[in-house]
């Protein structure tokens, strides 16, 4: 008889201890769960901000390019890019039409009024140049071609 | 002996693990719901479509390039020759050029979708695009001259 108390006993409290254990490894499971699915959000609302930075930067540089297109011969206009957009490395490349903000992660494209081929690292030289002669608009070159 | 090993089980997983879950998944799906706003998702789309509008709105009062594209030559879409009086020869091209939306799109290097509303007063002049109706709208407007007449173009950039 007191035998079976004290394995019913043993058995009680090896039953809640493993309870216990599953109890605890559930709740860490839904932790780490919900942690990571906060990471992830956080993560897709960082990207899209850098998305967003590139996008106005290469919005800003447009805006210039298309001031430079109707304005009269003789206009210049010197401006300073940001070394970085919040932290975030870049590089402008225009070509053939074309202007592309490229960082490691996103690339934005956009039309400009430009047939100029040109590279532009902030870390390099941020300062631009946009010179407008005989009607056409060249950036960082001494005289339009 | 039955009832002290019922209410033994009972401590583990009882109304205390339930009501904790049940919160915990309260808790779970407003973070997720809300999340957006915490972090301002919202105005962060709304900043994409304003600057697509603008880059739109300003790309359109400009020579466009080369300054006298048409159809086939066109790298960037332009109705204005100095930036406030509409071309209406340009502005004829563009309409054209626009029942092909898609390429329209990518002429003006947007993702998201857009309408383009050229009027005088309550008149209709020209309008392109796709309109429609969405969560966000952004919005810009400038105010033109259309064969010496002032006019109002107004470039809608919807969101999803």
């Amino acid at each position: 008889m007191k035998m079976k108390a004290i394995n019913k006993q043993f058995s009680r409290r090896a039953q809640l201890s493993v309870e216990f254990v599953i109890f605890i490894a559930m709740g860490l499971l839904i932790m780490v769960s919900f942690l990571y699915l906060v990471n992830e959000k956080e993560s897709q609302l960082r990207d899209k901000r850098q998305l967003l930075l590139l996008k106005d930067l290469a919005y800003k540089i447009q805006s210039e390019l298309d001031t430079a297109s109707i304005v009269e011969d003789g206009y210049s206009r010197n401006f300073t890019l940001p070394i970085s957009l919040e932290g975030l490395d870049y590089d402008v490349i225009i070509t053939n039409g074309y202007l592309a903000v490229f960082s490691e992660k996103f690339d934005v494209y956009s039309s400009v009024p430009l047939n100029d081929s040109i590279l532009i690292d902030p870390n390099i030289n941020p300062n631009v140049t946009i010179m407008r002669e005989n009607g056409t608009i060249c950036l960082n070159r001494p005289s339009c071609p | 002996m039955k009832h002290i090993k019922s209410r033994g089980k009972a401590q583990v997983w009882s109304l205390d693990f339930i009501v904790a879950v049940v919160f915990f998944a309260i808790a779970l799906t407003m973070y997720f719901k809300y999340a957006g706003s915490i972090f301002n998702e919202d105005e962060l789309d709304l900043e994409g479509l304003r600057i697509e509008a603008a880059s739109i709105s300003s790309g359109l009062l400009t020579p466009g390039y080369p300054q006298n594209w048409n159809e086939s030559t066109v790298s960037r879409i332009g109705i204005s020759d100095d930036g406030n009086n509409i071309n209406p020869e340009k502005l004829q091209n563009f309409l054209a050029l626009s029942s092909d939306y898609e390429r329209t799109k990518k002429l003006f290097s947007v993702t998201n979708d857009f309408y383009i509303l050229l009027r005088s007063n309550s008149t209709i002049i020209a309008q392109a695009g796709v309109n429609k109706s969405a969560n966000l709208i952004a919005t810009a407007e400038k105010i033109v001259l259309y064969n010496s007449t002032l006019s109002r173009l107004s470039v809608y950039s919807f969101g999803t």
